[in-house]
């Protein structure tokens, strides 16, 4: 895919990946991946099995790359083993020490930190007091919710103040309302304690709601980096549309006139070279109409699906079956029956695959 | 609930109360209430404190040995469970042969190897032009130990690596994150983690060289004794019956805590790690890891056995097959001579008549105590309680108890099957347990959601999952069957011997000769045990350690 890789930063990037190649046997995980970040939150969003896991691995330690170069700060740590980079990482599923409680845990990088006993003892009620977890310290992880123990894990992160932390799926685990709560906190607490961060997440909400930029990875390379914002106004490729559940892509020829003729009708012009294209058709933001007109597309309700503020549509064109969101209230005809709606906004791929 | 797990364990129990309990019960009568008993029959315990050092030395051998053999077993589970080579489980199955190995071979083994005449001092005279064997470990308390370890250290490395597997990498990936380094992992997270498996092996070979007997009495001379010794030789020699009861009483209770601890620290099984190991590439130091700890298990294992193996066929005039030719013959002119057929035949048959009855025994066992939540591990400990129960006991309460109705079993067969089942039963019950733990309890409730009678979910849910655990149970069984010494030193008949006390039989006679015989017969057993044990490894039933 010739999509872009990295666009330059706008602050001075901290941790800097250049053309790392990993693979295990001869199944090949990351493929010439190069990445910057600086201070703010930079998600790695892919689905799962795309090598985003084993990336973030890499800038641990935890992985050695086949080749390329890890480097923090302009200086390389590729052969700085994991427990010298001083950087922090949150696991997957947390993976709590079950051998030590919540202070024995919280505390446990603390040993390597010159802090005498006493302050140590400070630094992890205060730490806990951070997470929202003060006076747990003697409690068994075995005793703590799924919630607690990403508390606990996060504070065992920043308890030696990384120079750099990775966070690998945090809320992954977790059931959809914890989630959202905790994502409102995580966020909060990223802000306070101001060190990079590196996100891993399947899940786009998730990435949009925390992270400054986005690295979205397919197949062990990344496809895309920008801002939530842009990435969601311009997916560009059909892969990161697809990916962001913008399924309503159909196949069209652009002519000298720069319209593009597709099985359901003629879409005005977009700029570039004439031959076939893909148009993504947005589902947010249609409309109903009454007849058939420019933009407007025209097909057999098959299925609707009220969700309180919207209501989605699935229509059945000559395209395939496309899905629309309509207002939640809208006045729907009977499943069946002819149905238009009008796109407002339809973008062009630039990917032929 | 609680009426299933009776209705399961009423058949092992029953077993247990009649051939074990009765018959211990019968020592104690026999020594402190007959007509005449008095406490003066105990008079040799307190005056001599001859046996307070034997009991001292039994406990301390024991703890030391399990120390040593712990010492030797990690970084052997270590390296089975963090690597993945080509003939990984061949080589587990290599290294557990010693332990289903006959005490007796094993100490035949060792004095083949590291004996006056053995094959490390042959080799070495010959290398340095020597007069004397430079090794003279016979009759000391290091080959006790060395044998100790040799017997048991693959047994303990194989539960060790069984949980080290399933420890979920990333324990030390987020300590290696939090800035520990690979030693101070290994002792802040790695070790703290694998308590419960390392002192279930300890408790285990602890309980194991505490009862020990054909390795000290045949290795340790007359210098060393355990508690199990003195109770064959008050027993057999002294005929100080008060006695030996008392000393088999003090180690049974001993024994049944240990056997406690262990079982319920088996309990405590693994969870399954939630993330696999990676795969990744060797380094060189990988490489120089897992080759050395290969080498050297496989060195500790062949060696002695492949001594055993040259000494069988090593005369002083160079190479011959005598002693396996001349096994049939019998030279001096004895009364009570059989042919090693004859006791090949009679070790086999007895073996397969224990199968028989230690399958469903140790099958039933295991399903009722798994199912128990409450006093599990009490319950797991007394039907485990014939591990360490001594076999010299055991032998000396059939003698004392199934010689009169309701149970005269004297001069049956029975008898003797009997006890190998006893000793055998138990690992059947823990291999099986130890899967059925294992079990997702849902495939079980799938089944009968999907309208499968009890019957059918036993057949087509259970059967194919633990078939392998089965069988590798009843090559355990089969084996301590083969094996077994102490027990059928007191209750065979002479007519019938089996491998062992034929064996035996020859080490006590004076003369190379014997000797040689003694060692070839050593080799038939030791073949035909392994062979059974190597069977296993084509099932290819890889947690046979987790018994």
């Amino acid at each position: 895919m010739g999509a872009p890789q990295a666009e330059p930063p706008s602050t001075p990037a901290r941790l800097q990946v250049e053309h790392v190649s990993f693979a295990v046997g001869n199944k090949p995980i990351l493929r010439d991946v190069s990445l910057q970040a600086a201070t703010g939150t930079t998600a790695i969003l892919g689905p799962s099995g795309c090598g985003k896991t084993t990336l973030l691995r890499v800038v641990a330690g935890l992985e050695r790359p086949d080749r390329g170069e890890v480097l923090f700060e302009g200086k390389p740590v590729t052969d700085v083993p994991a427990h010298r980079r001083g950087f922090g990482m949150m696991f997957q599923d947390f993976a709590l020490f079950p051998h030590l409680d919540v202070e024995g845990n919280v505390g446990f990088g603390l040993r390597h930190s010159r802090l005498p006993r006493p302050q140590r003892q400070g630094r992890i009620a205060d730490l806990l007091d951070l997470v929202g977890l003060a006076g747990y310290g003697s409690r068994t992880t075995e005793a703590l919710s799924g919630g607690e123990r990403q508390r606990v894990a996060l504070a065992r992160a920043l308890a030696r103040e990384p120079r750099l932390l990775m966070l690998d799926e945090p809320l992954g685990s977790l059931d959809r309302t914890l989630r959202e709560r905790l994502l409102v906190e995580l966020g909060t607490i990223l802000a306070r304690v101001a060190i990079p961060t590196i996100y891993v997440t399947h899940d786009q909400l998730e990435a949009f709601a925390v992270a400054d930029r986005i690295a979205i990875m397919n197949e062990g390379t990344i496809v895309r980096w920008d801002t939530p914002a842009e990435i969601y106004a311009d997916p560009r490729t059909s892969f990161v549309a697809r990916f962001l559940g913008m399924d309503n892509i159909v196949d069209g020829e652009r002519g000298t006139d720069g319209v593009v003729q597709t099985a359901l009708g003629p879409w005005p012009g977009t700029s570039g070279a004439c031959g076939p294209v893909k148009l993504l058709l947005r589902g947010d933001g249609a409309l109903l109409t009454e007849s058939e007109g420019p933009g407007v597309l025209s097909g057999t309700l098959a299925s609707r699906l009220f969700q309180g503020p919207r209501t989605r549509v699935r229509i059945t064109t000559v395209a395939g079956e496309l899905e629309f969101d309509l207002a939640g209230e809208t006045a729907l005809p009977a499943v069946g029956s002819a149905i238009y709606v009008y796109v407002p906004a339809v973008q062009v791929l630039d990917d032929a695959g | 609930m609680w009426a299933v797990s009776l209705l399961l364990l009423g058949p092992p129990l029953a077993f247990l109360g009649v051939f074990l309990l009765y018959p211990l019960q019968g020592i104690l009568r026999e020594s402190f209430f007959r007509e005449g008993a008095s406490l003066t029959d105990l008079r040799p315990l307190i005056d001599d404190t001859f046996y307070l050092e034997r009991a001292w030395f039994t406990l301390w051998q024991a703890a030391l040995s399990t120390i040593l053999t712990l010492a030797v077993a990690l970084p052997c589970a270590f390296v089975l469970a963090r690597y993945d080579f080509r003939g990984k489980s061949s080589l587990m199955a290599v290294a557990t042969v010693p332990f289903v190995l006959p005490t007796i071979v094993v100490a035949v083994a060792f004095t083949a190897l590291l004996g006056p005449s053995g094959a490390a001092n042959a080799a070495l005279m010959d290398l340095f032009d020597l007069e004397t064997p430079p090794i003279q470990v016979l009759d000391t308390l290091w080959i006790i130990l060395i044998a100790h370890v040799f017997y048991n250290f693959a047994m303990a490395a194989r539960i060790i690596a069984a949980y080290w597997t399933n420890l979920d990498p990333r324990m030390a990936d987020a300590s290696a994150m939090l800035g520990a380094g690979r030693v101070e992992t290994f002792f802040r997270v790695t070790l703290p983690l694998l308590r419960a498996p390392i002192l279930a092996a300890g408790s285990l070979v602890f309980l194991f060289c505490f009862t020990s007997f054909g390795v000290i009495l045949i290795l340790g001379g007359p210098r060393y004794g355990t508690i199990e010794t003195e109770i064959y030789h008050e027993t057999v020699f002294l005929f100080r019956l008060p006695v030996a009861a008392t000393l088999a009483l003090i180690q049974i209770v001993f024994t049944f805590f240990v056997m406690a601890t262990y079982a319920s620290l088996q309990r405590t099984a693994p969870r399954a790690a939630i993330e696999r190991r990676r795969e990744r590439r060797w380094s060189a130091a990988d490489r120089l890891v897992v080759a050395s700890a290969v080498g050297g298990m496989l060195l500790a294992t062949l060696l002695p056995l492949g001594a055993l193996v040259e000494r069988s066929v090593h005369s002083v005039d160079g190479y011959t097959l005598h002693f396996y030719q001349t096994l049939g013959e019998n030279v001096r002119k004895q009364i009570l001579f059989v042919t090693p057929l004859t006791a090949v035949r009679n070790s086999i048959g007895f073996a397969l008549l224990t199968l028989v009855l230690a399958l469903p025994i140790g099958t039933l066992a295991a399903y009722g105590s798994v199912r128990l939540r409450r006093h599990g591990a009490l319950v797991e400990a007394l039907l485990l309680l014939p591990l360490g129960v001594s076999a010299i006991t055991l032998g000396l309460g059939f003698i004392v108890t199934l010689n009169r109705p309701p149970l005269d079993l004297r001069g049956s067969w029975m008898m003797l099957v009997i006890a190998h089942t006893l000793v055998a039963y138990p690992f059947v019950a823990r291999t099986v347990g130890s899967q059925l733990r294992g079990m997702d309890p849902r495939l079980r409730e799938a089944a009968r959601v999907l309208g499968a009678s009890p019957g059918r979910v036993f057949l087509e849910v259970d059967v194919p999952l633990i078939w392998r655990s089965l069988a590798a149970g009843a090559v355990f069984a089969f084996a301590v069957s083969m094996g077994e010494f102490g027990a059928t030193l007191l209750i065979a008949r002479p007519e019938w011997p089996t491998i062992p006390i034929a064996i035996f039989r020859y080490l006590n006679q004076p003369g190379a000769l014997q000797y040689g015989q003694a060692l070839a017969m050593s080799v038939i057993l030791m073949g035909v045990t392994a062979a059974g044990f190597l069977l296993l490894d084509c099932l290819r039933y890889r947690e046979i350690g987790a018994f």
